[in-house]
């Protein structure tokens, strides 16, 4: 069987990216062929994807086209005749980024407004949540296979054996973006280091939508909490493994999460969760994490110090996140998105 | 202490630090402040596009020859590029100001509205 995938953009730390590599992996365990294409492609990708005009399928091919982003090239291949399987990724909501990034802004607009018309043009349509499946329904799609985001589970490393030492240490992973709120973080950490742990450190891993929106993030932690908050970007996955065992809590005040990947990692790795049930987030965290949709940030001060502290809760609130990654194992999701394929094989 | 248990715990908490003067710091006011939006004026000075040349380079290691390369195209391919850079511009100077004009109209618009709910005898400020 050859299974082509499309990408809208490819770049080493975007989780798109890492998930459809991942994917290509299973399709060579399984003796499948293709060629993955991207329509725009970091030069940090190093050859690893192709440009989407070197995508030329055969008749029989299957196309799985991951839908993340407004890429007017990506809805060419929509009129090739091969089988088409949509994979729908979520595409930030417009309204979080018109006053930071207009620009970006736009492709986020018109990426959820041709959501629609990528799936009437698709032959089965796949989300890698339930709440973007709800996405793709509304948008007209009639069966959704619901297939969550397959992350290698030994790319970061083992858990760590113990809780780690050193002062208490706060955790987000993801891009800096103004609807993954690390302003809240930022503002929420200040208030727990002032009130309980003067020697806390915040750890945001995650690369700026743009640069100005960065320096204002910094600024904004300098002002707050100085010299306490770290930014990192560019990880290896073995430096981003260290950052979690490292971890005492990871806190993710994101307000728009499709699925939420950091989140699935650190429950993998053993890391307490405190997260706002935004999006995906209570569907990927289930009953491993301390959910809170209080606007007082002093609540979330007190939720994460109690992460940190109760020694209980967080036994509890590891074996629980151990055991929802499991759940979440990728050979389910693996095998789902196989038998998806092979029924579209099948129908071509 | 059960996970289920946590968030009430938390609130209790939040509330009895505060009635002994904890969490005193307003921090709401400490936003990540959004860039001012661009004014007609600015679009109309964006709308004229001048590429810099000196923006094209490699964001590869070792990128000098294939810098050097770039803008040596970019200057073969000069006259081409200039075509397609004055049809750009034509659009956004007319997009520009169409924008300008709209605003205007606007303007008017609502002070004729203004104007409208005067109490008699106000004095009216008469259309432009």
């Amino acid at each position: 069987m050859i299974v082509h995938q499309v990408l809208s953009g490819a770049g080493p730390y975007d989780a798109v990216t890492n998930e459809a590599l991942e994917f290509r992996r299973r399709f060579q365990a399984w003796g499948w062929g293709g060629l993955d294409v991207a329509a725009a492609i970091d030069p940090r990708m190093n050859g690893r994807m192709a440009a989407l005009d070197a995508l030329a399928p055969a008749p029989g091919d299957v196309l799985l086209v991951h839908y993340s982003a407004y890429a007017p090239k990506v809805a060419r291949v929509l009129e090739l005749a091969n089988r088409k399987l949509l994979l729908s990724h979520n595409v930030t909501p417009a309204h979080w980024l018109w006053a930071h990034e207009p620009m970006i802004a736009v492709q986020c607009a018109v990426g959820r407004a041709q959501l629609a018309e990528f799936v009437r043009a698709c032959d089965r349509v796949a989300a890698d949540s339930e709440f973007n499946a709800a996405e793709l329904r509304a948008a007209g799609a009639q069966d959704v296979d619901v297939l969550h985001v397959l992350a290698d589970p030994d790319r970061l490393g083992p858990p760590a054996a113990q809780d780690p030492p050193g002062p208490p240490t706060l955790l987000f992973v993801g891009r800096l973006m103004p609807h993954k709120r690390q302003d809240a973080a930022i503002r929420a950490f200040a208030l727990y280091a002032r009130e309980h742990a003067p020697d806390a450190r915040l750890v945001l891993v995650g690369e700026p939508i743009s640069a100005r929106y960065g320096e204002r993030l910094r600024a904004l932690a300098e002002q707050l909490a100085p010299g306490a908050v770290t930014f990192e970007q560019s990880l290896s996955s073995a430096q981003l493994g260290e950052r979690y065992r490292c971890a005492h809590a990871f806190v993710g005040l994101s307000e728009h999460e499709g699925f939420c990947v950091p989140l699935l990692e650190a429950m993998r790795l053993g890391v307490p969760v405190v997260a706002r049930p935004a999006g995906a987030v209570p569907e990927v965290a289930g009953d491993a994490a301390l959910l809170v949709d209080d606007e007082d940030l002093a609540v979330v001060a007190e939720l994460v110090h109690l992460a940190v502290s109760d020694a209980g809760l967080r036994a509890e609130l590891r074996r629980r996140g151990m055991a929802r990654a499991q759940e979440l194992a990728p050979e389910r999701t693996a095998q789902r998105l196989r038998a998806a394929l092979e029924a579209l094989s099948l129908r071509a | 202490m059960r996970p289920e248990e946590a968030l009430s715990a938390a609130r209790e908490a939040a509330a009895q630090a505060r009635a002994r003067g904890g969490y005193s710091d307003d921090l709401a006011r400490f936003q990540v402040e959004a860039p001012e939006r661009p004014g007609i004026g600015k679009l109309l000075e964006w709308a004229v596009i001048e590429p810099d040349m000196a923006q094209l380079h490699s964001t590869r290691r070792l990128g000098a020859p294939i810098t050097a390369l770039k803008r040596a195209l970019a200057r073969g391919m000069a006259q081409y590029n200039l075509q397609v850079l004055a049809q750009q511009t034509r659009f956004n100077v007319h997009m520009a100001m169409e924008v300008s004009l709209l605003a205007d109209r606007v303007t008017r618009l609502e002070e004729r509205a203004r104007d409208e709910v005067r109490p008699p005898g106000a004095r009216s400020i008469p259309p432009r």
